[in-house]
């Protein structure tokens, strides 16, 4: 199938799609190299569901992350915070919802889920509040922020419902007293 | 900015040849690279054909999930803009 250079790429693609089971070996050859010459060129990229695309690039536009990529120049945190913000837009979704917690897990370790979560449920932007409350300088910020990542599993504990209320106080009261005697990880 | 095209669309047979056109091949299922099963660059796992995305950036090639578009936007944060 010849392209036409004035027709829309999204045309031609509709135009595949509905011939596309008609056409030879030669056809479709010809077809992928007209499309892949034009992702050459820059003026195409291939995308699967525009939704995961769209539903991730999204949280980037959100004043929360405009403010944090400002004050943590670590990729792997950045990410971690964008795909935070990804698991609450999924709250309606439990089953993404939960493909993405298992997948954070497993490339980033329980503390990237957990970092992750933190953004999830509000603590964090509730800690950054109460940190601007105080009157934190810019640099104190950022290193207040670096410092809860990297001690996550110190500095916070996930309580889950089931969880015996009396049996997690204690587990949490213990847990701040040690961290209290123990010097600051720098 | 690159237009975005869905590769849901496209017929099996038309994504396999776009990758044979960019050096790359497939066993139907997966995306390969010189015989072998090409991997996420962000996660690691196999690129299936029915899930890839091919996009800028010296082509790269991912699965289509969160987790790896997000990693994607962080080498390329105006990708989609």
């Amino acid at each position: 199938m010849p392209s036409n250079d004035n027709d829309p790429i999204e045309s031609i693609v509709k135009g595949v799609v509905k011939g596309g089971l008609e056409w030879g070996k030669e056809e479709i050859c010809s077809y992928a190299k007209n499309i892949a010459d034009k992702f050459r060129n820059r003026d195409i990229n291939f995308i699967g569901e525009s939704e995961t695309i769209n539903l991730v690039n999204e949280q980037d536009s959100k004043g929360e992350f405009s403010l944090f990529k400002q004050k943590i120049k670590d990729k792997k945190y950045r990410n971690l915070f964008r795909l935070g913000l990804t698991l609450q837009e999924l709250e309606d979704q439990p089953e993404k919802q939960l493909a993405l917690k298992k997948s954070i897990n497993k490339h980033f370790d329980i503390e990237g889920l957990r970092i992750a979560q933190l953004v999830q449920n509000g603590v964090f932007s509730w800690f950054v509040s109460s940190l601007l409350d105080r009157g934190v300088t810019e640099k104190k910020l950022t290193k207040e922020i670096e410092h809860l990542f990297e001690n996550i599993d110190q500095l916070t504990y996930f309580v889950q419902h089931f969880d015996d209320p009396i049996k997690i106080s204690k587990e949490i009261i213990e847990s701040v007293n040690n961290f209290v005697e123990t010097p600051k990880k720098s | 900015m690159a237009e975005n095209i869905s590769l849901k669309n496209l017929p099996k047979e038309v994504k396999v040849e776009v990758l044979r056109e960019l050096g790359y091949d497939s066993d139907g299922q997966f995306v390969l690279k010189d015989g072998e099963t090409f991997l996420d660059r962000y996660t690691e796992e196999p690129v299936k054909i029915n899930n890839m995305l091919i996009l800028q950036g010296s082509t790269i090639i991912i699965n289509d999930d969160p987790l790896s578009i997000s990693s994607y936007l962080e080498d390329y944060p105006n990708a989609f803009k």
